[in-house]
């Protein structure tokens, strides 16, 4: 053999090695198991299949991301977006305590029930954190994450009024379903999807840190459904409805001939007893491809056993229930028509067997796994979030406080609920922390403010709904779910280093609420609207005489004029708008309640005068700042006229924040020290995009705060006096 | 680059040297198990193997008019919705559930955080965990359904895997006979086959390599049974000639539980005789839907094929 044979054998080998390799690689993989395959069966093909479809996906796409990293970083340098290029944290973690109250923080922090908290204070800083106007959570968190006024983002309330109708409609989301369809026998078949369109106008500033290569991840941060494109993760939260499109209707189950069927939120169904059987239906969406209308059902019958358990068969599966323990979630299923189904999730609670047998479900919600509507981006990440951590709720307002309201849920069954979604979100948060090392991270803990809102009359002695009997576990919730929190704090500053910046915040504090303020009949009191005959007690202002109203309130926030030209009905003439929000504000500002000789109403908001932007002509005329311990009355809210201005409030929710917001501000914590006295809310996105060296767009109203950098000098004292002024943002 | 390839080949000997390692103890055990077993298995299977051939014959007469390929598909579905039942009954599907999520969870997270390597690499060891989990709880199910399967394997083998002789036809007939009486050299042993006029002998026995040949002639349709002397002893052998589908028996040997399983048609034969195995070189089937090696492809994909659409109405995940 000659040389240069040698040499052309050792390039063939040199040649041949690399295929060599992954020959030898695809051979073991597929013939170990190809035997198997064949004589065990359909079974093992299956495992294998899966086996090797993860094997592979895994090996490639690992291939893949290390080959391409240099590719995809180099696109970005060249692009002038080189993700932390000028940024001067590597990550900023944002938890959002929905309604933390800065002084219950600070009174057990002085007791020293949240070291986490006084540590993260005396490390960085803590201040009270301006809120918008009014204060409420819709309205403060679209403000966080735009960094606008609400006359820029155009959220005022939950609520808004159809201007033709008069009828509330919900203020962030606006759902029509496909508008054409094909008929084909009895159903009738959509030719694309539902419009679902988010009526939250501005630009989340993770939107713009996407922009500029940086990764968010975000959980459950209000008025984020339907979500939007960006670059990172996002699960919606507060507004995104349930199967049935509402904001959560859960459903009571009884055997019971006398109950309440006025629920607010919620339905009862009369249920028969067969022996030790019930049988009846889950109650679904309406099924829009079907030419009968009418909902969807989906049927399931329960077996009532001994010792307070029973046997619950529904969708094909069988569960346990026990009396007074909810159920893990369990997947439903509505038939529309044949092979198409929509899915979703609810919990089902065995109130009590005897005397008489009461079940409760939750509202029927999105089912993660294959959601019915978008509640992710990307829509593949409420999967992946189902997979590593289980089900778990999808409502927007996943608490039920109706239940509670209506006395059907009982106050552990309700905190249940609360500490349940919680844990959920817990267990979200810190798989982002672990995946996302560099960039943002944001989640948002409903808990605080659902379990404040019901639990607020165990604090507060003077409450009408004050229970002098109630148990030691009932007065300390409060107070337990501020330590909860200020062990999850803990656990989160455990997980961030150096260069990560921690913020603890809240969208607003709270306040007892003991009394209801129904605005609409103090306008009728004072000649501003009128009412048919007959017309008091009629909900959602059926009972108002548009002819003679100028004025009318619906909602959480305040106050609408029945203005030409706007409203179908509208009396006001245009040119006499602005004279007349001006005389409600002055006559509203300083109402008092002479049977408790309180004051009422701190101060009336002129809101054009107040909001700037492209949509103030969309907000209601007068927004109302309440004096602590008011709040618009339950029947003012639902546009149900009564015949007295001030009622007391007998229910469980008592505690609320849809005050003055001079009153409620909310909290802000961080790991390092912030040089400003008086942060708002609003600026808390420009902080974020000044911390990643990203220069803030002009259309913020939000200026960056000054937070110091890693290693700089601790404060001096961790709660200054100067930071007890709240601070309104709009 | 020399140095690399070394490298590479050098890993890729390795995994094929751990491979034949694997496979060289897999044997092992088998062996061991096997003599464990067999006292056990093998009358078992003698007794199960007529009453299935028996039932399975039951099924195929009636199923004669329609196409071949009918009994197969038939099987297959059987089998896919047997394997679902056996899954139901002997299957952790929590553990399994959560090891199938677990593996979708990290796929979804390679696709979610791609930009992340730190990511990627944990999410490729946790797939390896939750594969290594899912194997694991496949054990016992597929454990489990071996025992149905290999039977049916066996009665389908027989049918679709050769097919009879046709009408003057040659083939190869090989009888293997113990180590015994070959050291006795097989020129003692006074073998020979019985003439029958379904057959023609066309060469006498040609020993070699411890067995002994014979060439023969198809002559006439029909389940034939052959006789062979082997010195006073007379050992028989089932030969079928046809036109058509039928079930052949290529093989007849002494007692051995696995292959008693997958040539069940004719018993076993006696443990105290000379002959260990007598053999029919049946033509192999000629088609690409239930022809020779095909027909596991077809009952393997049409079994996972049931077993996909069924899984929902089962309840089961795998």
């Amino acid at each position: 053999m000659t040389e240069s044979d040698d040499i052309t054998i050792a390039r063939r080998h040199r040649a041949v090695a690399g295929p060599r390799l992954l020959l030898a690689i695809a051979f073991v993989v597929l013939t170990l198991p190809t035997d198997a395959q064949a004589y065990i069966g359909p079974g093992a093909g299956f495992a294998v299949g899966t086996t090797l479809f993860a094997f592979f996906v895994a090996f490639f796409s690992g291939l893949a991301a290390i080959f391409l990293w240099p590719f995809r970083w180099m696109v970005r340098a060249i692009r002038g977006r080189r993700a932390l290029a000028k940024a001067r944290v590597e990550r900023v973690v944002i938890l959002g305590l929905d309604g933390m109250e800065p002084s219950l923080a600070e009174r057990f922090m002085a007791e020293g029930k949240l070291p986490n908290l006084s540590r993260l204070a005396r490390q960085g800083c803590y201040k009270k954190l301006g809120t918008t106007l009014p204060p409420l959570s819709p309205v403060a968190w679209s403000t966080f994450s735009t960094g606008c006024n609400p006359g820029k983002h155009n959220i005022f309330d939950f609520l808004t009024r159809d201007k033709r109708s008069y009828m509330p409609v919900l203020s962030s989301v606006k759902i029509t379903g496909a508008t054409r369809s094909v008929k084909i026998g009895p159903y009738r078949i959509p030719l694309g999807k539902p419009d679902i369109r988010m009526l939250r106008r501005g630009k989340p500033f993770w939107n713009v840190l996407g922009e500029h290569g940086i990764f968010s991840n975000i959980i459950r941060v209000p008025i984020t459904f339907p979500p939007e494109p960006f670059r990172g993760t996002l699960l919606s939260a507060m507004c995104v409805p349930d199967l049935r499109g509402t904001q959560g209707t859960f459903t009571f189950y009884t055997t019971r001939s006398e109950t309440d069927d006025d629920l607010i939120s919620g339905e009862t169904i009369r249920v028969k007893r067969d022996g030790p059987v019930i049988r009846s239906n889950l109650i679904g969406p309406d099924n829009s491809i079907s030419e009968k209308p009418g909902p969807m059902t989906c049927a399931f019958h329960m077996t009532l056993g001994a010792n307070g358990s029973a046997t619950l068969k529904v969708s094909g599966d069988t569960h346990e229930l026990t009396e007074g323990t909810y159920s893990p979630w369990v997947r439903v299923a509505f038939k529309a028509a044949p092979g198409i189904k929509v899915r979703g999730i609810c919990q089902f609670l065995l109130l009590r067997k005897h005397p008489e047998v009461e079940l409760y479900v939750t509202p029927i919600q999105i089912d993660p796994d294959s959601p019915a509507m978008p509640i992710a981006h990307p829509s593949v990440f409420s999967t992946y979030l189902s997979k590593s951590r289980g089900l778990y709720a999808t409502l927007g307002l996943a608490e039920d406080t109706w239940a509670l309201n209506a006395k059907l849920l009982g106050d552990d069954d309700f905190l249940h609920q609360c500490n349940q979604a919680d844990d959920e979100r817990e267990d979200m948060f810190f798989d982002g922390l672990e995946k996302v090392k560099r960039g943002l991270c944001v989640c948002v803990f409903d808990g605080m403010d659902r379990i404040q809102h019901m639990f607020w009359r165990y604090m507060d002695a003077d409450h009408p709904a004050h229970d002098g009997q109630a148990t030691t576990q009932r007065r300390d919730a409060i107070e337990t779910l501020y330590r909860n929190m200020d062990v999850l704090v803990g656990k989160t500053m455990r997980e961030c280093d150096d260069d990560s910046v921690l913020m603890v915040i809240s969208d607003h504090g709270f306040n007892t609420f003991r009394r209801g303020v129904d605005l609409n009949r103090w306008l009728e009191k004072n000649g501003y609207l009128t009412l048919k005959p007959g017309g008091h007690g009629k909900k959602y202002l059926a009972g108002v005489d548009w002819s003679r109203t100028k004025a009318y309130a619906i909602g959480l926030a305040g106050i609408w004029l029945n203005i030409k030209g706007r409203e179908s009905q509208g009396v006001v003439d245009p040119s006499e708008a602005a004279a007349l929000r001006q005389e409600l504000a002055e006559q509203l500002t300083g109402l008092r309640d002479d049977e408790k000789d309180c004051l009422a109403v701190s101060k009336a908001y002129n809101a054009h005068a107040t909001y700037r932007g492209p949509y103030r002509q969309e907000s209601p005329d007068i927004i109302v700042g309440y004096n602590n311990g008011y709040r618009i009355s339950w029947e003012a809210a639902i546009g149900q006229p009564t015949e007295q201005v001030f009622h007391d409030n007998n229910k469980a929710w008592s505690g609320d924040h849809c005050i003055d917001p001079k009153l409620v501000p909310g909290v802000l914590f961080c790991s390092r020290k912030i040089k400003d006295e008086r942060p708002r809310l609003m600026d808390l996105g420009a902080t974020v995009l000044d911390l990643f060296g990203v220069a803030v767009p002009p259309n913020m109203d939000g200026r960056p705060l000054a937070v110091a950098d890693a290693g700089a000098p601790e404060p001096a004292a961790a709660i200054s006096e100067s930071s007890t002024q709240a601070v309104v943002t709009s | 680059m020399e140095r690399l390839n070394t490298i590479l080949i050098g890993i890729a000997d390795a995994v094929l040297w751990c491979r034949d390692a694997v496979v060289s103890l897999a044997v092992m055990v088998g062996h061991a198990l096997d003599a464990i077993a067999e006292p056990v298995l093998s009358p078992l299977v003698a007794f199960v193997n007529p009453i299935l051939t028996s039932i399975v014959d039951g099924v195929f007469a009636a199923l004669a008019p329609l196409p071949v390929w009918c009994g197969l598909t038939l099987f297959s579905v059987l089998a896919g919705l047997l394997s679902l039942g056996v899954f139901r009954l002997c299957s952790n599907q929590v553990a399994i559930s959560r090891a199938l999520d677990d593996i979708k969870a990290n796929l979804l997270a390679l696709k979610l955080y791609k930009d992340e390597l730190r990511v990627t690499f944990r999410c490729q060891y946790r797939i390896a965990g939750a594969i290594a989990r899912l194997q694991w709880h496949m054990f016992r199910p597929v454990a489990v359904m071996l025992l149905p399967m290999l039977p049916l394997l066996g009665q389908l083998g027989v049918r679709y895997q050769w097919r009879p002789l046709h009408p003057g036809e040659q083939t190869q007939i090989d009888m293997i006979v113990d180590e015994s009486a070959e050291g006795q050299g097989l020129g003692g042993l006074q073998v020979t086959l019985e003439a029958d006029p379904a057959v023609t002998v066309e060469t006498p026995a040609v020993p070699g390599d411890g067995k002994l040949v014979w060439r023969i002639h198809a002559d006439r349709t029909g389940r034939h049974v052959l006789k062979f002397h082997v010195g006073d002893a007379i050992v028989e052998k089932e030969l079928v000639v046809s036109d058509g589908f039928a079930r052949v028996s290529p093989t007849r040997a002494k007692t051995d539980w696995t292959t008693q399983l997958l040539q069940p048609v004719e018993p076993a034969l006696p443990e105290t005789g000379s002959v260990r195995s007598i053999h029919i070189d049946y033509p192999s089937v000629d088609s690409w839907v239930y022809g020779s090696d095909y027909w596991i492809v077809h009952l393997f994909v049409v079994s996972m094929l049931v077993a996909l659409v069924f899984r929902p109405i089962f309840g089961v995940r795998f």
